[in-house]
């Protein structure tokens, strides 16, 4: 049995690994840009590190073209999921700044891979000392008010983003506001902003793929039609995008195409092999009972989780733990998480490895933390519902659950099946 | 405490899990977790459709008692980008203004404003057919826009004329089947206005030809000095969306009349592109689930405050004149505010530049105020040519001057005013001007010598340029005289 499952792993680890190989032949065939005078295979964003990379080996001290590299780098983790790319940009950060010591764009830049690799602290720090040394570029904000979320300082975070928007109204700044705007409970805004930023465009694709699909995911709390419209768009953007997959995979499940959602879940996981859908794929295998298959992408999302080189993951591999795995991993996990992030995010990932860990009085304390924005995500109502319920709280118990179920009934494929005993 | 309902699932065993780990670390594919979550919003969007490229402004070839206004938008259009392919944003206002007294503000403005309609929001795709017409119901992702004249005096509107309302923007060109016969259907989208004259909106071949990929690399010129071809044009093949309107001459001068002379008092005026975007206030009033007024929500905060996020005048400023830190600030201001730019146009670091990589001997060179300031370029960037765009108490300012009184000529020279043809560049600009030549050898010194008589040009300055001389396609003869997009089905853009 043991081998028979070890077998299956490995092979759908060589499918993921041939499969994601073809996803990545499939899109850089796909760009008539290539055709440049680089070699003519690579998508946009890799033809852009390659030119910049032979210029930067003439002009290795020219701020502009080591930014360029950078942002290029950027662009690519975003396509790809390989945070690994990071460390090429330290790299060129590094290299750039011996002779421009003082120069706030690389220290914006700086400030935007440490956010990248969750050291909000880092990042916080290099983009204020950016900040003082320019104030009047946009995205410098934005990046602040990034940090500034992921620290918890919410009202810090609404001036700041306030300033990024009223220099710079375009996609950026749009997309920004939307997540404020969801944070605080105007999923109404939200949606708002994002077809302002979706309206904007980008110069990448990507970006506007990534739009449409945060706007399918909003969508998918009231109008499922209106969700899968949002997530074709996005593929029409930016074919084979995973996550828009992921989303259509939703829409199947609330429509209770339980076929095409595992079709389009497994899409989602080929192309793109991240710890995100295959966790995706253990919930969805686990609520059809094949507990086989479960354990297996379970198994996968655990080893990408720790393999996850230079980034801080402690917050997403904590609920994960917390859900799927050792609970003593998951709770010191959690504690990092949280002194690193003392967001809404952080006190949610914190409060349910506590409850996990059967200290749920102390769980009640985070939970409330976590809740402070108000009753908006709803991840963290049903957590507050699963603490108020072991604390024998039954008024309030009920009260969440049905909050979790009028914000988002589908929100967690794992989730949504046990709300639904819950309520009945 | 309750038993929960997911209890962690059966140990897997620790053998299967190295397993898997050596086989996947073994090929490198472990540095994946999550994709971008809302709480990752991208940075580097740029902000395309409200990015002007390039603005030209001459007196129509065709039709010398108007005047012809182009401004493009979206650059690097690619022409295969469907299936979604390419618009003006609905949320953008489009700007051009002409400030016809040299006051360095606004004294008119012709205004665009878009409207995009899906017909069937069923299908994401841009036509479920081939169009044919400009209402064909295949044509499914459409935009029609209303052209809107605003004058002011002193900077505060006094009058407001609508022009044209619903005119159609052609489709972009997708290729013969979806888009078969695509000059009759630009043709169809060129409307008459209300005022005699004529507009166009939509997707063009990108106007603009330069050897970009030279420029930017340290300004080589692939073949010295420059003037003989061998530089490759990286705008070539791609498209732009262009607004193009014509205008009766009488209607912009500060008269309304039509000027007799170049030296009359209403001859001269400069024109620029603009963009703005409403900001917005990152929480709305009342709206989600808590007391938004703990957070900090900010009373009459930037909710529908127009920010300006693109200005265009002349051809490289921006890319050459403003500095890199600079950009949010250059394209947030207004002209009558340019001083603060004065420097770098005074004391451009391209000179130096030029000086270092070929050694010309570039006219001397210092702040501005002083006596070795650049009042060549002052004049071309700043303050007009005098006898030619220079309006009578002029305000410093950047904007594109144009002598409405110099009839076009017959034998047009693509350096204009350098090249003896003062009906070209930077006697506004026409499209075939080869702006690119004509600014590199003005920075080395072409023109110096007609603000210092006795300067003796380094010959080498007259003969520098990119090596590209003239854009891929011909422009046309008519409005909107530029040359049709190409098409996405056959196009390799940037192919040389």
């Amino acid at each position: 049995m043991k081998d028979k499952k070890s077998l299956m792993v490995i092979g759908i680890a060589i499918l993921a690994i041939v499969l994601s190989g073809t996803f990545v032949w499939f899109h850089n065939t796909r760009t008539k840009e290539a055709s440049t005078a680089v070699a003519s295979s690579l998508s946009p964003s890799e033809q852009t590190i390659l030119t910049l990379k032979n210029r930067i080996a003439t002009e290795p001290n020219t701020v502009s073209l080591s930014i360029g590299l950078a942002d290029a780098y950027l662009q690519r983790i975003r396509e790809t999921g390989d945070v690994s790319l990071y460390v090429a940009i330290e790299k060129v950060l590094d290299a750039v700044a011996v002779n421009n010591p003082d120069n706030d764009e690389i220290l914006a830049k700086r400030a935007e891979v440490a956010n990248g690799r969750h050291d909000f602290k880092k990042g916080y720090e290099f983009i204020t000392e950016a900040l003082v040394k320019n104030g009047n570029t946009a995205g410098y904000y934005g990046i602040k008010s990034d940090s500034e979320i992921e620290l918890g300082k919410y009202d810090d975070a609404l001036a700041t983003l306030q300033k990024m928007v009223d220099i710079k109204p375009n996609f950026s700044s749009f997309s920004r506001v939307a997540y404020q705007r969801e944070l605080h409970g105007d999923s109404e805004g939200a949606l708002e902003a994002l077809a302002a930023a979706i309206s904007s465009g980008s110069v990448h694709n990507e970006n506007v793929a990534w739009a449409l699909v945060e706007s399918g995911k909003l969508h998918l709390r009231t109008d499922v039609n209106e969700a899968e419209r949002d997530f074709n768009q996005a593929l029409g953007a930016y074919p084979n995008y995973a996550p828009a997959f992921e989303g259509l995979a939703r829409v199947a499940y609330a429509q209770g195409k339980k076929d095409i959602a595992e079709q389009q879940y497994v899409a989602a996981f080929k192309t793109l092999p991240l710890a995100q859908f295959a966790t995706a794929l253990g919930n969805f295998y686990g609520s059809e009972g094949d507990t086989t298959k479960s354990s297996q992408y379970y198994a996968l999302a655990d080893i990408a989780y720790k393999n996850s080189r230079g980034t801080n993951v402690d917050l997403e591999y904590s609920l994960f733990l917390s859900d799927h795995g050792d609970k003593q991993e998951a709770l010191s996990r959690a504690v990092s998480a949280y002194t690193a992030r003392p967001s809404v995010l952080g006190a949610d990932a914190y409060a349910w490895a506590l409850f996990t860990n059967n200290r749920i009085a102390e769980a009640e304390t985070y939970i409330l933390e976590a809740l402070r924005l108000g009753e908006n995500d709803p991840q963290i109502v049903f957590h507050a519902g699963m603490i108020a319920e072991a604390l024998g709280k039954k008024d309030v118990t009920l009260a969440y659950f049905k909050q979790a179920y009028e914000l988002d009934q589908y929100a967690s494929v794992y989730y949504s099946s046990i709300l639904a005993t819950k309520l009945k | 405490m309750k038993t929960h309902t997911w209890q962690t699932l059966p140990a897997r065993s620790i053998t299967l899990a190295v397993v898997v780990s050596m086989l996947i670390g073994s090929l490198g594919l472990v540095n994946y977790t999550n994709a971008s979550s809302h709480r990752e919003a991208p940075l580097i969007s740029g902000d395309p459709k409200a990015d002007a490229t390039d603005l030209y402004a001459f007196v129509s070839p065709d039709s010398s008692t108007t005047a012809t206004f182009i401004a493009n938008y979206l650059p690097f259009e690619e022409p295969g980008g469907g299936p979604n392919f390419y618009s003006f944003d609905d949320n953008v206002l489009y700007e051009i203004k002409i400030d016809n007294n040299g006051d360095a503000m606004p004294d008119i403005s012709y205004q665009f404003r878009f409207n995009t309609v899906t017909l069937n929001p069923n299908t994401f795709l841009y036509n479920t057919g081939p169009i044919t017409s400009l209402t064909d119901p295949d044509f499914n992702v459409r935009q029609t826009y209303t052209v809107t004249r605003k004058e002011y005096s002193n900077g505060r509107e006094t009058k407001s004329t609508e022009l044209a309302a619903n005119i159609p923007v052609p489709p972009s060109n997708v290729g013969p089947k979806s888009t078969p016969n695509y000059a009759d259907l630009q043709a169809a989208a060129v409307k008459p206005l209300s005022n005699g004259g004529k507009v166009f909106a939509g997707q063009s071949d990108d106007s603009f030809f330069a050897d970009i990929g030279g420029l930017f690399d340290l300004l080589t010129i692939r073949t010295l000095p420059g003037n003989a071809g061998g530089g490759v044009d990286g705008l070539k093949g791609y498209n732009v969306q262009s607004i193009a309107i014509q205008i009766p001459i009488k209607d912009l001068t500060l008269d309304r009349s039509v000027p007799a002379t170049a030296t009359s008092s209403n001859a001269i005026v400069g024109v620029w592109t603009t963009s703005s975007r409403q900001s917005m206030n990152v929480l709305r009033e009342n709206q989600g689930r808590d007391d938004n007024e703990r957070y900090g929500r900010r009373e009459g905060g930037g909710d529908k405050k127009w920010v300006q996020v693109s200005r265009l005048g002349a051809p490289l400023v921006n890319e050459v004149v403003i500095p890199l830190g600079q950009k949010d600030t250059w394209n947030a201001s207004k002209p009558q505010d340019d001083a603060q730019y004065a420097q770098s146009v005074a004391n451009p670091e391209l000179g130096t530049l030029l000086h270092a990589l070929y050694n010309i001997a570039v006219p001397p060179q210092g702040a501005f105020g002083t006596p070795s300031q650049r009042d060549d370029l002052i004049a071309v960037f700043l303050t007009g040519i005098p006898n030619l765009t220079k309006p009578a108490n002029v305000k410093p300012s950047e904007e594109l001057r144009l002598n409405l009184a110099i009839k076009p000529t017959a034998t047009p020279n693509k350096l204009g005013v350098l090249g003896g043809d003062i009906q070209g560049y930077p006697n506004g600009r026409r499209l075939a001007d080869d702006v690119t030549d004509a600014s590199i050898r003005a920075v080395a010194g072409a023109a110096y010598a007609l603000f210092h008589p006795g300067f003796s040009v380094d010959p080498l300055a007259n003969q520098l340029g990119d090596g590209v001389d003239a854009n891929d396609v011909p422009f046309r003869t008519s409005f909107p005289y530029l040359a049709l997009p190409a098409s996405g089905f056959a196009s390799m853009p940037h192919s040389n």
